[in-house]
């Protein structure tokens, strides 16, 4: 069993009177296994944002299912799917998202104090963690004395902390220069390698590169897949632009 | 020209677009506006300052009329810094798109003209059109007529209140431009961006801040005094501002960083959120809560006081005029009192006042009076000052009356027997504890404490407490003092008659055999002079034939109740208005809070569903915090009230109101209305504020 399928999801958007009706998503089929690292590319409008919301559970599908662990959570409460986000899943999004009413550690924290964890075991969790991604020295800084890439490492450990069954990322570098994006995705790739399981929609190819596999989804379908097999990333980069290209020109 | 035209454009759509912050705005300048002219109409209203108590009503309104323009000052300068603030980003985006900050400054120069002109225009017709209202109101409360007729306009009140709206104005536009004028066109357009630096926690002025407040609360406890308490009270409101202030700007977030010290509380689900965004909003919204907190506290100890006043103001006048009638002739010896038979005096009064029926409860008594210090039971005369009171000395002053005992039991209804050391007495306000009074060399020892005195004496004239003393030989227990001053001088012993009565034929009667009393030179008659030289009009150059009488006064309590309830119902009245204003301005700044806070939790919102909290939490969380910043103001008013009430007491004293339950009472009903209203803006700015939220998620 794969660790999340999506099965014929599809997404119609309609107006408040039921006027125009806008279908986002037609079909998307796929699944994840776990300890991989998924990329979804598209364009804008490409119905990449409204699939990262299903999975997140923020949004509910019009047709089709998506199964966590077999679990199906696409017709989920809106109570229990708070529970089920803090629980299972970890976000990075593009402008990170961090509370500046709390600094850097109580950020990291939020998810957990949520849950009802006590202190020390939030704190046993949070120093390992820390260390890994190069913060503990930004712990008690707030978000307006750091940089974009260290609010982004402060919203992925947010992300971690819990443990999730799968980090989901929304275009999570492209609010930084390019060092910073280096950086960020050494370190999603480092995470995957210890076992996380990583889905990032995005439409850089370089951030795709770091992947495992990658989907293009286009007009609601997903169109074409890649994998990454044995190249490093440089080829991986080629063979993603090459196909991008390709989809473009065979539009 | 066209340019002109076109900045004024700009500011009309600049308005319109705001309109959610402009309309309150409006409604409230205007609403100042035109209670600013309606204290300035009233006090030139030929109706009241014709009607009884009417002149004293028109200085207090001159007087009050200045209260709300300095206060309009302050006001419409907090409220444009919001709108200026909130507007930062409109102005920064015509200025990066080439509008330089000259045409910056004409929109805003456009903009306040035109909040001028409503404001003028809507205060100015709002204003005349309450203003026959609010004086028939006035005329209600003071037992005036109401004049229908007369619709009075004030030209003058006009003529101050325009251009006085105009500076106004135009000093809170200054002031715009000079922030203006400071401010990059970057920071223009930046400076509603989030990521501010986080509120530190300032020790200092948090712990100056509690220490003021406690300082404050310490004064209006402490001082017994009631000439101090007056004196002192504004130092006690001074150091409970500034407390007031400096607790909700840096003790506020001192608090709150106290509490995320400790991670047992702070790391808990239900504290976590809340206490973090809470020393932001307190940061944001410190000034303007601690405003609405004097604010409330402004209204409710003026309400309390001032209809304390007025409710209060029929038992001083009972304790003022025991009688319908009260007559005094003054002496200034026992000799003088004796030697004088008064049946001419007697009989005159008789033959004018008993005409037509007959009086009641009509008695006559003897009395020694003196102004006096009393240590440990001695009694000395005061002689520390002249025409005013001695603060240090006040504690142990009185003014003391001697009646015979024989006089005594004549008026009162319970006799008392006394042995000749011994006296009874009776204090107004205040107490007398000692066992003993010793007058000179006599000694006297307290038999008994009088529950009641209702003696045809006008007690209680002045900020002293009058003790009564109740002795067998008046002459003896006076001796030592007779000489020790002379006649004439302050504070010598002085000697009086007495005579009350009622007239049971209605006051208007009352007051008209007053009046005819005093027109047909009756009151020279009563002097003892011969018909032929009867005059018209009071001289003092006739003091001299006069009997051994020093002076004679007749007081009606008809016709002085007017004046009584002129003066209080006046400042009662006066009381309501400014209240009225400090409500006003209150909401305008509930309101803005509710709306920067509205913008603020938007994006916040946002954020934290992302991170996992339901929607539920989220409400509940920021429903805590809205109601917590909400009610904390209200919460330290009443506390601030609670401390003022022992001094507020104690200042009553000095206008003779010693009555706890109409102060509980009148304090109780205030602050329970108050506490409505505050509640009604409470539901009707939260609507507001869920509408932003909710419009920040859509987007």
């Amino acid at each position: 069993m794969s660790l999340l399928e999506v099965s014929a999801v599809g997404k119609i958007y309609r107006s408040r009177f039921g006027g125009t009706e806008v279908e986002a998503l037609k079909n998307v089929s796929f699944t994840v296994e776990k300890g991989e690292f998924v990329a979804i590319m598209g364009e804008s409008g490409s119905g990449k944002t409204t699939l990262l919301n299903i999975l997140a559970a923020l949004d509910k599908p019009t047709s089709g299912t998506v199964k966590l662990d077999g679990r199906d959570f696409s017709r989920i409460k809106e109570s229990e799917a708070a529970a089920f986000r803090r629980d299972n899943l970890g976000f990075v999004f593009q402008e990170f998202n961090l509370l500046d009413t709390f600094s850097a550690e109580d950020n990291i924290y939020l998810p957990l104090v949520l849950a009802g964890k006590k202190y020390a075991e939030m704190e046993a969790k949070l120093t390992p963690l820390a260390a890994r991604l190069g913060l503990t020295e930004l712990l008690k800084k707030y978000p307006y004395e750091l940089s974009g890439g260290q609010k982004q490492r402060v919203a992925v450990a947010r992300a971690l902390i819990t443990d999730p069954s799968v980090l989901l990322a929304d275009e999570p570098t492209g609010a930084l220069d390019s060092h910073s994006t280096d950086e960020l995705l050494r370190l999603f790739s480092d995470v995957n390698r210890s076992g996380q399981t990583v889905l990032m929609v995005t439409h850089s190819i370089k951030a795709a590169s770091h992947a495992s596999r990658v989907l293009f989804i286009r007009d609601g379908v997903v169109f074409h897949q890649l994998y990454r097999g044995a190249d490093d990333g440089e080829r991986f980069y080629v063979r993603i632009s090459d196909a991008q290209t390709a989809l473009v020109q065979r539009r | 020209m066209r340019k002109t035209g076109f900045y004024f454009k700009l500011a009309l759509t600049g308005i319109a677009k705001n309109r959610r912050l402009y309309i309150p705005f409006m409604l409230a300048s205007v609403g100042v506006a035109a209670m600013f002219y309606i204290v300035a109409c009233l006090e030139d209203s030929p109706v009241i300052i014709g009607a009884k108590g009417g002149r004293t009503m028109s200085a207090a309104m001159s007087l009050g009329k200045w209260v709300i323009g300095i206060f309009s000052v302050l006001f419409l300068c907090y409220a444009n810094s919001f709108l200026i603030r909130r507007r930062r980003k409109e102005f920064g985006l015509y200025n990066m798109l080439g509008m330089d900050k000259r045409g910056v400054g004409r929109v805003m120069l456009s903009e306040t003209a035109v909040a001028y002109l409503i404001t003028a225009a809507g205060g100015l017709l709002l204003g005349i059109a309450v203003s026959k209202l609010a004086e028939m109101v006035y005329l209600r409360m003071t037992g005036n007529e109401a004049n229908l007729s007369a619709f009075f306009v004030s030209t003058r009140a006009i003529r101050v209140m325009l251009p006085l709206y105009a500076a106004i104005f135009a000093f809170v536009l200054l002031w715009s431009l000079i922030g203006l004028r400071r401010a990059g066109a970057a920071e223009l357009f930046k400076s509603e961006n989030f990521g501010e630096k986080p509120p530190r926690a300032n020790w200092l002025f948090g712990t100056v801040g509690f220490l003021l407040l406690a300082g404050g609360y310490v004064l209006a406890v402490r001082i017994t005094n009631p000439v101090k308490a007056l004196l002192w009270f504004f130092g006690a409101v001074i150091l409970v501002i500034l407390g007031t202030y400096l607790i909700f700007i840096a003790g506020s977030v001192l608090v709150c960083r106290v509490l995320q010290k400790n991670r047992g509380y702070y790391y808990e689900k239900k504290h976590f959120v809340p206490t973090a965004q809470m020393a932001y909003r307190m940061k944001r919204n410190g000034a303007g809560l601690a405003s609405i907190c004097i604010l409330s506290t402004m209204t409710l100890t003026t309400l309390c006081t001032t209809a304390t006043l007025y409710f209060g103001s029929e038992d001083m006048l009972a304790r003022r005029f025991p009688r319908d009638y009260l007559f005094t002739v003054w002496y200034d010896t026992f000799e003088d009192l004796e030697a004088d038979d008064k049946n001419d005096m007697i009989e005159i009064l008789d033959g004018h006042f008993m005409k037509d029926a007959p009086s009641e409860r009509d008695v006559s008594c003897r009395l020694a009076k003196l102004t006096a210090e009393i240590n440990d039971g001695v009694c000395l005369i005061d002689t520390s000052s002249d025409e005013e009171i001695d603060l240090e000395t006040y504690d142990c002053l009185y003014e003391v009356y001697w009646i015979p005992a024989e006089d005594y039991n004549r008026c009162a209804e319970e006799p008392v027997a006394l042995a000749d050391d011994e006296v009874a007495i009776f204090v107004t306000h205040g107490t007398y504890d000692g066992d003993e009074l010793i007058f000179g060399k006599n000694r006297y020892r307290v038999a008994k404490r009088l529950p009641v005195f209702r003696l045809p004496v006008s007690l209680a004239e002045v900020m002293l407490p009058n003790l009564c003393v109740v002795v067998n030989d008046v002459e003896r227990a006076t001796e030592d003092y007779a000489d020790a001053v002379s006649p004439g001088e302050y504070r010598y012993l002085r000697w009086m008659w007495t005579r009350g009565f009622d007239l049971p034929c209605g006051s208007e009667k009352q007051i008209e055999l007053y009046d005819r009393y005093r027109s047909e030179g009756l009151s020279y008659r009563v002097w003892g002079y011969p018909e032929e030289e009867l005059r018209t009009d009071e001289g003092d150059e006739q003091l001299e034939k006069s009997n051994g009488r020093r002076s004679i006064v007749l007081e009606s309590r008809a016709e002085q109740k007017g004046y009584y309830y002129g003066m209080y119902g006046g400042v009662f009245f006066l009381g309501i208005l400014l209240s009225a204003v400090f409500l006003c301005a209150a909401t305008l700044i509930v309101y803005y809070k509710q709306v920067s806070e509205g913008f603020e939790d938007q994006s916040r919102f946002d954020v934290m569903q992302k991170v996992g909290m339901t929607k539920k939490q989220i409400k509940k969380s920021v429903n805590s915090q809205i109601v917590t910043v909400f009610f904390a103001p209200f919460a330290l008013a009443l506390l601030h009230l609670c401390f003022a009430f022992p001094m507020l007491k104690r200042i009553m004293l000095l206008v003779q109101i010693d009555d706890l339950a109409l102060m509980l009472l009148s304090t109780a009903v205030a602050a329970v209305l108050f506490a409505l209203f505050y509640f009604l803006v409470y539901r009707l700015t939260a609507r507001t504020y869920v509408k932003i939220v909710a419009s920040g998620r859509e987007e």
